[in-house]
């Protein structure tokens, strides 16, 4: 066997030297392992130059329709916001040329023809047993979509659940009406928004024409063999007359017709090919009224706060407006279900022209409270 | 033999003496580390998973393959996750957003597997035994690791379907006084700060042990486990942008773990008992991807992050007692109270502004408290032919997790927590069987009662030939049943748009596994000692649980036992050992079917294959004592049949997705000095540089569909240790 050489590494210290040479090492690396933190300076933010507004939508349950003005502004000059509560309506009857009824698709209604009946008073429970089963919202069966109103909104032209009103009385079918859903009084997980409570019931109905600027209207439960009637006027001054069946009686749920340009409020719309799907913090422009409004993306490589803050009235596009579909604004401000949880997207800001003529550009800010809690949506906007 | 030479001269004598002593004393070192390192491979490897009483590896009932601490010392692991990867059938990644890890053992998700620390099951978020989060194991005080694969129903009871990962714990040393202390650095990714503490991995500990007596010693240590986070594509905490991208905070959030450990262990006669508490520190802080615009006075604003600290805290405490009952009756006997408590906290953080606005109080969302206990009897004749053992299990669990950890339940805050008490109990039995000295054989049955399921019978049949003195073949079967989880049993979403529930009537699933095992140990004329090995096995388990359509108008989802699932694995492994020389590989092919349901759609069931191997070579060079260790892992490409939708009206189809393939390679140097007390180790982990595979089998769900990549790893780091010995 050879001679090994042992090599100079392997020479022992005393314990005393290796133990003072181990604490040097192990408190030196101790000193320098402590928190010599990173660079902590704040950042500037660019500011918001617009009003800040907060629709009064109240909370995770959504009781509430907000019919927003922003041309009309207080003392504070925040514009001015008229409420209802969802279930306040049920009906509303159209105001213009044309004889169209719709739903309140807030509360998640439907309805649907019975067919071969045209006397209200014959209708039985019997009648309506499958129908019931098939009018109904949000259940995944794509030929809903037939029970619900055109979820474009457009509607002196789209068509409608209630088709619409023929002059001859017996032009007119009977209607099973799906009277939606309550406002969900029970507590909501933070984040969650509970759009729906109980189930609200059904009727039958039948509407005509009352001359030519009325509507009479047939109402019962469904296995009654009596009715009641209302005649509903055109009020030219409104988009629609509404009607609630529950209070049986006409209010006023929409500001006049020039008099509100956007609405935030639950919505029943469709997803291609899975039929209608409910949404909540949905918004909508008063297309009936003449509003209408478009989207800008900001680009990816500027200052998005910027962007907004430069965009001017020479920057408008007018080709943009879209006249017919209520729905530009609608869901596209935010994502509920993104794989980070709830986001409110700031790429984007919509140009709003309204009835009267004026134009805004409109940010969203936050879908949530400082809590987390939704419901309590919250955007800018600036007149341009 | 130097010694000799030195000593026989007579020149130096003067210096002779002290240069004696030196010398002697640096070749009795020398010699002493050499056969530390090579310890483990002088003495037959001890196993315990499965057996009546600790057995040689090669007389096990069982093929067990074990991790010894040496491997965990040079692949320079932080955790054990890290040194499980190298095993083949095994890959454990981390969640992104909660911090914990995720195991895939042989195809199956990490609730088919039991994780067992110091041959008793572990408890979780769900109860104990599975669903553990593997790197919260302090690696530094690792005796070694025993791996069994199979389902082994009746020694470990349920949830020991895939397999069992037994972690054994140092519990005796061989001086008087043992300390040992480590700082290791290491890097993640490229990221290292060592002044600005920012970035890296950052770990200490402190082992110690002293003989109180020839019969009772104690041992304590420590580690601390200090990760900063890696960034990734996303780009840290301070990170805000106006159109809200999504691109703050980390792929790999940060984490800070403190494990402690003390033991006691007396051994006199026939009777050894240990007492051991074990006690874990964690804190995980999760930076939200997404910020949100808060107005402020004056047109100002600001963004906010909603960001989460999570808090673990772990107690564990066992009492194990090995003795002779009466002159004869083997008893061990294990007693074990274990808690677990995690809580978060919700901060909401000024991103420009650096400073966090308001810190809400901490929140448990989930709570295990468990009372354990198991006894074993055996050895009831005194007779080589024949014996049984008689055992019990039962263990109490006390469980609570809050509605948010469900990924779908929407009861009002508070009404959809889960708080539910169990109660197991379960009978085993098993007889071993010699008929013939070559030849054993052990059946076995299990009761298992359950105040929450429906009474489980579990059996298990092994055989061993021992072919030669060389070489044994061992064939297997165990069936064994896996619980279901929180989210099977209590999801509940039934909302305007959704109705999916859980189902509290679920049984338990049922698998069972049968396999053949050959192995082949032998030592050449040239000093080699040769091991191979080769072996199959098949797994079916029955009765999946499965998110299912159960109505299509409206629709319904809820979770039924209805799917399927079979394996073949074909495995091979080799084994060379020369002097300072160590080299071992192993090849596997794995092959999946699964009968997936949808309620509306069924997927093919045939099976598909895909390739694993490792290897790893360890050289100590003679001179210089340094050791060089290298380890490599290839996993193959595979295919696995996964929901996807088409679009809206679709209620989901099965396509095959694959996951691509990736190599992991590991390089370790490490030198002693001073006599062994002291010891450098320098390294590179992922030398490939793997960050993320293709993987385009992770389901989206109705409203997103599945990333088509998966992060597996940080890309390639580089790491130094220095380790201290008493």
């Amino acid at each position: 066997m050879a001679e090994v050489i042992l090599p100079e590494s392997i020479i022992i210290f005393k314990n005393r030297e290796m133990k003072k040479l181990l604490f040097i090492v192990l408190s030196t690396t101790f000193i320098l392992q402590s928190c010599l933190r990173d660079n902590e300076d704040p950042v500037s933010v660019s500011p918001i130059e617009g009003k800040i507004t907060n629709p009064n939508v109240a909370g995770p349950t959504q009781p509430n329709q907000v019919w927003v003005d922003l041309s009309e502004v207080d003392a504070e000059g925040n514009p001015k916001q008229t409420l209802n509560r969802r279930t306040d309506w049920d009906l509303a009857f159209y105001s213009g040329d044309q004889f169209k009824v719709i739903l309140n698709s807030s509360i998640v209604m439907a309805a649907g023809k019975i067919p071969n009946i045209t006397d209200i008073n014959q209708v039985k429970e019997s009648d309506v047993a499958v129908l019931k089963t098939k009018v109904q919202v949000a259940n995944f069966d794509p030929s809903n979509v037939a029970y619900v109103d055109d979820v474009k909104g457009n509607f002196p032209i789209s068509p409608t659940a209630i088709s619409e009103i023929a002059i001859n009385d017996v032009d007119n079918a009977v209607y099973l009406l799906n009277m939606g859903k309550d406002i969900y009084s029970g507590g909501v997980p933070v984040g969650s928004i509970t759009t729906v409570g109980d189930d609200r019931g059904w009727m039958k109905i039948q509407i005509t024409r009352s001359g030519s600027t009325a509507y009479k209207i047939k109402y019962a439960n469904v296995s009654d063999t009596s009715y009641k009637e209302y005649i509903i006027n055109k009020n030219t001054d409104y988009n629609y007359s509404f009607f609630s069946l529950k209070n049986e009686r006409e209010l006023l749920i929409q500001p006049q017709k020039e008099k509100w340009d956007l609405c935030f409020t639950v919505f029943t719309n469709v997803i291609e090919g899975a039929g209608t799907y409910i949404y909540g913090d949905f918004v909508l422009d008063n297309i009936m009224g003449g509003a209408a409004s478009y989207q800008v993306t900001i680009p990816s490589n500027v200052n998005a706060t910027e962007y907004y803050n430069n965009f001017k009235a020479s920057d408008i596009d007018m080709s943009k407006f879209n006249y017919t579909d209520h729905r530009t604004i609608g869901a596209n401000w935010r994502n509920p279900v993104g794989t980070n949880g709830l986001e409110t997207y700031g790429d984007r800001f919509y140009v709003l022209k309204d009835p009267e003529g004026f134009y805004f550009k409109i940010k969203f800010l936050r879908m949530t409270n400082d809590q987390g809690v939704r419901g309590y949506p919250q955007f800018e906007y600036k007149p341009l | 033999m130097i010694l000799n030479k030195i000593l026989s001269s007579q020149k130096f004598f003067s210096m002779k003496k002290r240069t004696m002593s030196l010398l002697s004393v640096a070749i009795l070192n020398l010699a002493y580390a050499q056969r530390d390192t090579l310890n483990q491979k002088n003495i037959e490897e001890v196993v315990i998973t499965g057996q009546y009483t600790p057995q040689s590896i090669n007389k096990s009932i069982y093929k067990v393959e074990v991790i010894s601490a040496e491997q965990i010392k040079n692949m320079a692991v932080t955790n054990v996750a890290e040194v499980l990867n190298q095993n083949l059938n095994i890959l454990i990644t981390p969640n992104s957003s909660s911090g914990d890890s995720n195991a895939n053992i042989m195809g199956l998700s990490g609730e088919y597997t039991k994780i067992l620390i110091d041959n008793i099951p572990v408890v979780n978020d769900q109860g104990m035994g599975n669903i553990f989060d593997l790197t919260k194991i302090n690696v530094n005080n690792i005796e070694r690791i025993e791996i069994v694969k199979g389902s082994m129903g009746v020694e470990y009871g349920n949830n020991a379907m895939a397999g069992v990962i037994n972690i054994i714990t140092k519990k005796d040393y061989q001086k008087k006084i043992n300390i040992n202390a480590s700082l290791q650095e290491e890097t993640v990714g490229k990221d290292y700060d060592w002044y600005k503490k920012g970035n890296g991995r950052h770990i200490q500990s402190l082992n110690i042990g002293y003989k109180i007596s020839d019969n009772l010693t104690i041992t304590a240590d420590v580690n601390h486990n200090d990760f900063q986070g890696y960034q990734g594509v996303q780009k840290g905490y301070k990170f805000f942008d106006e159109t809200n991208s999504g691109q703050r905070g980390y792929e790999w959030q940060p984490k800070d773990l403190l494990i402690s450990n003390a033991a006691i262990r007396y051994a006199k006669n026939n009777t050894t008992l240990f007492y051991k508490v074990n006690f874990l520190n964690e804190e995980i802080n999760y930076y939200d991807p997404t910020t949100k615009i808060l107005p402020l006075s004056g047109g100002e604003k600001t963004y906010t992050a909603g960001d989460k600290d999570y808090f673990t805290t772990r107690w564990i405490h066992q009492l194990n007692v090995t003795t002779k009952l009466g002159s004869r009756i083997n008893y061990n006997g294990d007693f074990s109270y274990q808690i677990q408590e995690r809580k978060s906290q919700d901060i909401l953080y000024d991103v420009p502004n650096r400073y966090v606005r308001s810190k809400e109080a901490k929140r448990t969302f989930y709570k295990s408290e468990v009372l354990y206990s198991r006894g074993m009897f055996s050895n009831f004749l005194d007779s080589e032919k024949i014996n049984f053992q008689v055992g019990y299990e039962l263990d109490r669990t006390k469980g609570f997790a809050d509605q948010s950890t469900f990924a779908d339940n929407n009861r009002p805050d508070g009404e959809g927590n889960v708080n539910r008490v169990i109660f197991n109990y379960a009978n085993f039995v098993s007889a071993e069987w010699n008929p013939l000295k070559w030849l054993s054989f052990r059946p076995g049955v299990r009761l298992a009662l359950s105040d929450k399921f429906n009474s489980q019978y579990n059996y298990s049949l092994t055989a061993r030939f021992t072919t030669s003195e060389k070489s044994n073949i061992r064939t297997i079967f165990g069936s064994a049943n896996r619980f279901p989880k929180y989210d099977e049993l209590y999801t509940w979403r039934v909302d305007a748009n959704h109705d999916i529930r859980g189902n509290e009537n679920l049984k338990p699933e049922t698998g069972y596994s049968a396999g053949a095992f050959w192995d082949y140990a032998t030592a050449t004329s040239g000093d080699w000692k040769l091991n191979a090995g080769l072996s199959g096995m098949y797994m079916d388990v029955k009765d999946r649980i499965e998110s299912v359509i159960i109505s299509n108008i409206p629709m319904k989802y809820t979770y039924l036992n209805i799917d399927n699932y079979k394996s073949i694995l074909f495995s091979g492994s080799f084994n060379a050992r020369k002097g300072n020389f160590s080299f071992n590989a192993g090849v596997s092919t794995l092959g999946i079917s699964q009968s997936l349901n949808t309620g509306n759609t069924t997927s093919e069931d045939d099976f598909n294959y895909y390739v694993e191997v490792n290897a790893a070579a360890n050289y100590t060079l003679p001179i210089t004592n340094t050791l060089f260790a290298l380890y490599y892992k290839y996993t193959g490409r595979s295919k696995l049949y996964t929901l996807e939708f088409k679009d809206a009206s679709d209620t989901g189809h099965y396509v095959l997705g694959d996951i691509g393939d990736f190599s992991m390679l590991n390089f370790t140097v490490s030198q002693p000095f001073f006599n062994n007390h002291f010891e450098l180790a320098l390294g590179v982990k992922n030398i490939f540089d793997i960050t993320s595979i293709r993987n385009t089998t992770q389901a989206g769900d109705g409203h997103n569909a599945g990333t088509d990549l998966q992060n597996l790893f940080y890309g390639r780091s580089y790491f130094a240790r220095v380790n201290y010995n008493f």
